[in-house]
Formats: C-alpha cells, structure tokens, sequence
C-alpha cells in the first residue's frame, strides 16, 4: 500500500516539479495527494459523472429507443445528449471544486502564521500565488483527465467529432483556470478562511449562471431566430454550452471569430488578471504590478467589450443598431466605470497630486487610479463607438454621432465626479474598504435614486409641472435617455430644457470633481485618509 | 552586526517601542530581556522586516531594513514566538520546502537537511509528521528551519518558552553551540538565569523603554552597589540581626530563607570582620557567604519601578 502510495505521491510531485520549479506547488500537491482523500475525491468524482450519464442514457433510451426499435441503439444524438450532459455535470461540478482547492490557501497561510515565515524565504509573491493557483488547477485537471474514458462513451456513439472533444475539454480548463483564480483571489483579500471561501464559491456561482445566461440567449437566439445563423461571440464563456456549437464562429465587427477562441482568451486573460493583482496582495511583500494589471486589466475588458457588443450588434440585435443602443451601452460603460472607480480612485496618496499626470496612471499600485479611471472610460466608449462603426448595418448620419459625443462628455465628467469621490473618500476614511464601499453606495444612490424620481412621473396622475422633477437633472442617464430617441417615454415639465440636459449633468459633475479633489488633500491634512500598512 | 537607531513603534495610544537604541558586534549573544509587554517581540519583528516602525530603523550589516527589506531577508533567520506549522507534512518535507524556498540548490538540499536535523537532534525523526513531535522538538523543528539558510544574525524570540525543564536545558545547549560557531544571536526572554551563563551582552527593556545594556559583567558591575552576606545561625536570630544592626560596617539587615542577610557597607576585602565579631560574641554561625548577585537580581531591581 505505503509503495503504490509512495509512487503515486512521487509521480505527482515530480510531473508538478517538471512542470514549474515552485515548492508552494510541490508542497501542496503532495499534501493534497497524501493518503486516500485524493482517492477518494477522483473515485467520487467520476462515479457520479457515470451516474449522471447513466440516468442520462436511460431517458434518452426513453424517448428514442422505441423509435429505433429498442436494443442498442448506437444513434447520433444519443452521442450528443451523452457528452452534454458529461460536460454539464462537469461544469456544475467544476464550479463548486475549483474555487474550493484555493481559496483556503493563502488566507491560511496567514491564519496559520507561516505567511511570515514564507516572507523571509526566498519566495516571491508571484510564487506563493502561482504555486498556490497551479496545486489547485493541477488537481483539477487531474479530475477531468479521470473523466476522459467517460468522454470516449459518448463518443463510441458518434455524433460528436474529436476535435469537438478536445475543444470542449480545452475550455473546462480554462473555465478551471479562471475559477482557481477567483479562489486563490479572495483567499490573498481575507485572512479568514470561511470568508474566503464563501466569497469564493458565491462569485464562482455568479459567473456560471451569468455565462449560463449570456451563452443560452446567445445560441438560442441563433437557433430560433430567421435572419442570421450565427452564434453569439461569447456563448461559450460557460463551457456547458460547448457541446452544441465547440467549432462554430461567430461574427464580429464583420469578422469571423471561432467563439472557442474567445471564450478559452478571455477565460485566461481574466483569470491571469486576478492572479496578478492577488500578489501585490500577499501580505509582508512589497509588489509594484501598476503598470502590468492596468494594462492587462485595459486590454481584457476592451477585448470583452469589442466581442461582446461587437458580436451582440450582429447576432443577438439582428437589426442595424440604433440610438436606444447607444443608450444601453452607454449607460453600461458610465457604471462600469463608476464601479471601478471603487476599486482603482481609492487608496490614491493624495499629497501628491498626480491626478492629471498619464504617466502616473500605470506608475504605482495607489496612485494615478483616478487618471486611470478616465482613461479606461475614455477607452470603453471609444471601444464601444468602434464596434457601432463597425458594424456591418452600421449607423451612420450627424445626429446618431452628435448623440455620441454628447453621451460620451456625460459619461467622462460623471465617471470623473465619481472617482474624484473616492479619491476623496480615501483621505478621509482610515480603510481602503470604507472608501470604496462610499464609491459603491455613490454609484448606486446616482444611478438607482434617480430612476426612481423619474420613474414616478405618470404621464395624467403625476403634476408634469412639480419642480421636484428639476433632480432629473442630477441623474447621469437623464441626457442618455433623452437623447437616444426610440427610447420611449413621457417627459415631465422642467425648468431647464432637457434638450440641453446633457450641458448641465456634465457641468454639475466636473464641478462636483474639481470641488471634491481640491477638497481631498486638505481633508487627507486632518483625517490622515487611508495609509499603506 | 545590528544596530538599532531610536526605534518608536506607536500602535493607536500605546507606544509600544519608544526610542530605542541598541548595538550587538559580530558573534555577540544578546540577551533581550523584559516583562510582558515589554516590547520585544514588537523590536524583533521590526527588525526581522515584518513590522514597519513608527520611526526609528535598524540596520543589520549596515543596511536598513526599512529601506531595503528583501537585502535584510537572507541574512537574518527569525524564529517567532509563536509559529505555525503545517499538518500533513513530514519533517523533511518541511525542511525540504523550505530549503527550496530559500533557494538552495537540489545538490545541496539533502546534505544541508541533514545538517540541521543533526544539529537540532532531530536526525531521527525526519520521516515523522511535524503535528506528532512533541513541543519541544517542534519548537527545535523552527530553529532548524530556522538556521537552513545559514543566516548572520539570528533573531529568538522567546525560544524556551512553553518548554519543560528538560526540553529549556536540550534547548540552550543548542543556542550555546550555535553561539560557538559565531552566529550573532539576539535572544528574548523573560526568563532571565536561563540566559546568564552563556550570554555576553544584555539588554533590558520596559515598556518600551531601553533600561540598560552592556556587557553582562558590566551591569554586573554597575548594579552591585553593596555586598551581601548571608549568615547562618544555629539559634539567636533575633539578637544577632540586632547585634549586626548595631555594626558600623553593616547597613540593612533582614531575614531571608532562615539566612540572616546584611549588607555589608565595609571596605571591599575586610567582611571577615563581621564573622570575628559575631564569633567573638558568642553567637554560633553555621555558615558565612557572599551572595552572588546574578542577573536576575538585576532585573528585579532594574524593573522594580515600572513593574510595582
Ligand atoms: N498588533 C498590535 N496592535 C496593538 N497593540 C499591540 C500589537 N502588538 C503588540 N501590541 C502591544 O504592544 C506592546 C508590546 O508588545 P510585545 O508583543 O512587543 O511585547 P513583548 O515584550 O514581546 O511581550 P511578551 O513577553 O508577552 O511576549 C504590548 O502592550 C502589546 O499589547
Ligand atoms: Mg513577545
């Protein structure tokens, strides 16, 4: 037993070592493969896909095994049914394991106290986290090579081609790789273990049933629509849907993408994204990776936004875009935006006023966040104009771009108004948390409070003179909506023209930036704000 | 070796360190002596570059380990008070992983392993899980760790605590060893014989506050003020402590243990006198020494004060 044990420990150990040079790694790996846990884990874990596929075979029996007159029925779509579900079980199983196998690693480490004795090593912070990221997708791809001979079941009964498999397979292990991000992400923010892992398992929910959405609407709508046949570029971001379409392309901004591809580039990009920004987190160790993340963090989101509204325009919309289009999406880049504000504005040193200066965008962990906000702003809209522009039904005509650049100043200066809270919050409150949560609630209060103010407006009910309706002008989507026509609604009386909404909600708000950073450095004076530890 | 300059570590209200200043020479042994709450396990972490002062810095080998943290890193091996240990690991999977952590080549790992399990006594036990050794060997289990990189200066915090009796001796038998081959050791505790016979240097510290440091001898010295004889009588106690009052020579005079204890305000050499006059009054002394004053005497009257 001891040698089988040993072997087996040893095999491991060395295809990791083989792999990258990492003790966090080997050390993990060959605690995790000690004793008959791991055995355990990899017998349960194929038992219950063959019990999944086992009940899935018997219900397909049902329904088409009199038509073929019972027996061994070897048809295609008993092949098809059998690996959706192998690939469904999976990817539900996946989303419950993966983040588990990390996000209990660092903060541990921490609980635990040897995060020090591992800071005075040698080990980097990229280590400690690479290491700890590849011990939990190295078990995890274990796990799905264990579901391989499943995979050759299905395929004995055709239907399914090869490469279909392989690229089925290939995004199960980007999908892991993303979701032992997320593990080992939480894992470097809190030092309690049952936080880490809650936030983990939740946000790893998240992403399933959002992907499971996005690619269901995506394919559906390419089976039922008339018009174009094409798949949504990013139906695939949930590897379960890989079965129904793994090699189709979809366009984009007129060109052809595989959406394998997309989905597996932007699984990769995001998961190293979280990897990267989860060391300069690892505590006792001093990482500078501004300039990495930003840019990585830049370039994964307007590739997200490119296939996302490039591929939506052509595919799910089915129609030329419009100018409620442009509302949409506009309104999405502002609260993106203002979202990230929470986590890139706030922390900033505020002694040193860098906010204008491009160079300190990508410089410092803290600094230049709010110049970066901008930029990323700057840089979605214009993502989004390209992928209008592109188009195949493109729309052209003055008044659709005037719209845009007027959406887009209002979308600048309230995005900017936003960060320049944080940037203020953050020399006030003592905690980065704090302020970023003031971002948050900012957000939330400017985009959901004045919803409702102008949601209450009944057209015959309400007074359309009352001049509580003049706060329309305090909310950021008054000049988006209002400008983007197709977008029905009564309007109310205001004092001010809501023709030039779009004037005022930008200089109300480049005057809420300007007063909020001229504020921030002597309020940073008196509170001290929030301090590196 | 290390110098610490007017380090001030303030947590909220509390000064933790207040301006403390120290030095330590290549090779010295450094008790760091002080109560609960002292401050010592605050000084050491700062200058093992887990901690940032307030103000103040420390340099080890001339450089700063404000500054330059990582440089400080591999010369130094700390051993915390309280340190953990991961379960399911054996005692060479541990040393092994962090012989690779700190970057020692394959070839070497094996034979530097057995090194430190050899110097720590653990030789025998390097295929036994870490959570099964006993105290003691874990806590011998941290030096080796400690000392696989083989750093300059060794930073102990509170290495004998938590330990019986056998396991301190075990314990300061290896420090004594280390010592001999010439590391710079600081070595913290409020256990203060343990420390005396083979520290050169301590330093104590009080809420915070460097209350003195030096040479052993020197404070020694510095401390003394008087002799102190302590006398044994067969029976009489009563009369001879007011017959020793009654002395020239002899300040203080009190009981302690059934030893009649007088210090003695003579000139240094001449304390035969006090015997020949007790002697010559008939009292019957069983026994006459001077007591030894050792560093814990030192302590409690150094921190009598701020401890009262
Ligand atoms: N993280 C912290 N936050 C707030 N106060 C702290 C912190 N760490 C230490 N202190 C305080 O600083 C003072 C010095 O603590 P320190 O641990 O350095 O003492 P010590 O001399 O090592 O004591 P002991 O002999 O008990 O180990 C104590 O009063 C302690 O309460
Ligand atoms: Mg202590």
């Amino acid at each position: 037993m001891s040698i089988a044990q040993g072997a087996r420990e040893r095999v491991i150990t060395t295809i990791g070592e083989s792999v990258v040079d990492n003790p966090v790694m080997a050390k993990e790996l060959r605690t995790r493969m000690r004793g008959y846990k791991a055995f355990i884990t990899m017998g349960g874990y194929t038992l219950l896909l063959s019990g999944a596929l086992f009940i899935a075979y018997i219900s397909v029996w049902v329904m088409y095994g009199s038509a073929a007159g019972g027996g061994w029925i070897a048809n295609q779509r008993i092949g098809q049914q059998l690996f959706a579900t192998l690939t469904w079980t999976q990817v539900a199983l996946l989303t419950l394991i993966a983040p588990s196998l990390t996000s209990g690693l660092i903060s541990q480490e921490i609980s635990r106290k040897t995060m020090e004795m591992l800071a005075l090593t040698r080990l980097t912070a990229g280590k400690i986290v690479v290491g700890n990221h590849l011990a939990g997708l190295l078990y995890m791809l274990m796990l799905l090579v264990c579901s391989l001979p499943l995979a050759g079941v299905s395929f004995m009964f055709g239907g399914i081609s090869p490469a279909e498999v392989v690229v089925t397979y290939a995004l199960l292990a980007s999908y892991a790789f993303l979701l032992c991000a997320v593990g080992v992400f939480w894992s470097s923010f809190f030092s309690r273990t049952a936080a880490a892992s809650g936030i983990s398992q939740i946000t790893a929910i998240g992403i399933f049933l959002a992907t499971l959405s996005v690619g269901g609407a995506g394919l559906i709508s390419m089976m039922y629509r008339s018009g174009t046949n094409d798949p949504f570029s990013l139906a695939l971001l949930n590897p379960g849907w890989a079965p129904y379409g793994a090699l189709l392309t979809g366009p984009v901004s007129g060109i052809r993408i595989p959406i394998a591809l997309a989905a597996f580039v932007l699984h990769s990009m995001s998961g190293l994204l979280l990897l990267l920004v989860a060391s300069t987190h690892v505590r006792y160790q001093r990482v500078n990776r501004a300039l990495s993340i930003r840019a990585l963090f830049l370039i994964t989101t307007l590739l997200f936004i490119w296939l996302g509204l490039g591929g939506f325009l052509e595919t799910v919309a089915g129609r030329s875009p419009a100018l409620a289009d442009l509302a949409v999406f506009g309104s999405m880049v502002m609260v993106a935006a203002c979202l990230m504000a929470a986590g890139f504005a706030t922390g900033e040193p505020t002694g040193q006023r860098r906010y204008l200066s491009i160079r300190s965008a990508f410089r410092n962990n803290l600094s230049g966040g709010f110049v970066f906000t901008l930029l990323w702003a700057l840089a979605a809209y214009a993502a989004m104009g390209f992928c209008f522009v592109a188009a195949t039904n493109n729309p052209t005509g003055a008044g659709f771009w005037l719209a845009y650049l007027k959406i887009g100043l209002v979308t600048l200066t309230v995005v900017a108004g936003v960060s320049a809270v944080g940037v203020l919050a953050s020399s006030i409150a003592k905690s980065r948390g704090v302020a970023a949560a003031t971002v948050i609630l900012c957000t939330v209060l400017l985009f959901l409070g004045y919803v409702l103010v102008l949601n209450c407006y009944q057209p015959g009910f309400s007074n359309p003179h009352s001049p509580v309706w003049n706060l329309a002008v305090l909310w950021p989507m008054t000049p988006v909506t209002y400008l983007a026509e197709g977008w029905s609604r009564a309007w109310p009386k205001t004092s001010l023209p809501l023709g030039a909404s779009w004037l005022f909600v930008s200089c109300i708000y480049t005057v809420a930036c300007l007063i909020a950073l001229n504020l921030a450095p002597r309020a940073a004076e008196k509170f001290g704000g929030v301090r590196e530890e | 070796m290390l110098e610490i300059q007017n380090l001030t570590k303030v947590y909220g209200k509390l000064t933790a360190v207040d301006d403390l200043s120290l030095r330590l020479d290549g090779g010295g042994i450094m008790g760091f002596i002080g109560p609960n709450g002292a401050g010592k396990t605050t000084t050491i972490r700062v200058v093992a570059t887990l901690l940032k002062p307030t103000s103040g810095t420390a340099f080890v080998d001339g450089i700063d380990v404000v500054l330059h943290p990582e440089e400080i890193r591999p010369l130094i091996g700390y051993m915390p008070d309280f340190f953990g240990l991961y379960d399911n690991v054996k005692v060479w999977e541990y040393l092994d992983f962090f012989a690779a952590a700190y970057r020692i080549p394959k070839s070497k790992r094996r034979s530097t392993i057995d090194d430190v399990l050899e110097l720590t006594d653990l030789a025998g036990k390097w295929d036994s899980f870490v959570s099964e050794l006993s105290r003691g060997m874990q806590q011998r289990l941290c030096l080796a760790k400690t000392l696989l990189h083989d750093p300059k200066l060794l930073l102990l915090d509170e290495p004998a605590s938590g330990l019986d009796p056998r396991a301190r001796i075990e314990i300061k038998e290896l420090l004594k060893e280390l010592g001999n081959m010439g590391k710079t050791i600081l070595i913290s505790s409020h256990i203060l014989p343990e420390l005396a016979d083979f520290c050169n240097k301590v330093a104590i510290i009080e809420q915070g506050k460097l209350v003195v440091s030096g040479d052993v001898e020197e404070i020694m010295e510095q401390c003394r003020g008087g002799v102190v004889l302590k006398i044994g009588l067969i029976d009489r106690h009563e009369e001879a402590i007011l017959f020793l009052q009654g002395l020239e020579t002899v300040g203080e005079v009190k009981t302690e243990n059934g030893l009649v204890a007088a210090s003695y305000t003579g000139k240094p050499g001449e304390q035969h006198s006090v015997l020949e006059a007790l002697a010559t009054n008939g009292f019957k002394v069983k026994s006459f020494v001077e007591a030894e004053v050792d560093l814990e005497d030192i302590f409690l009257k150094v921190t009598r004060g701020a401890v009262a």
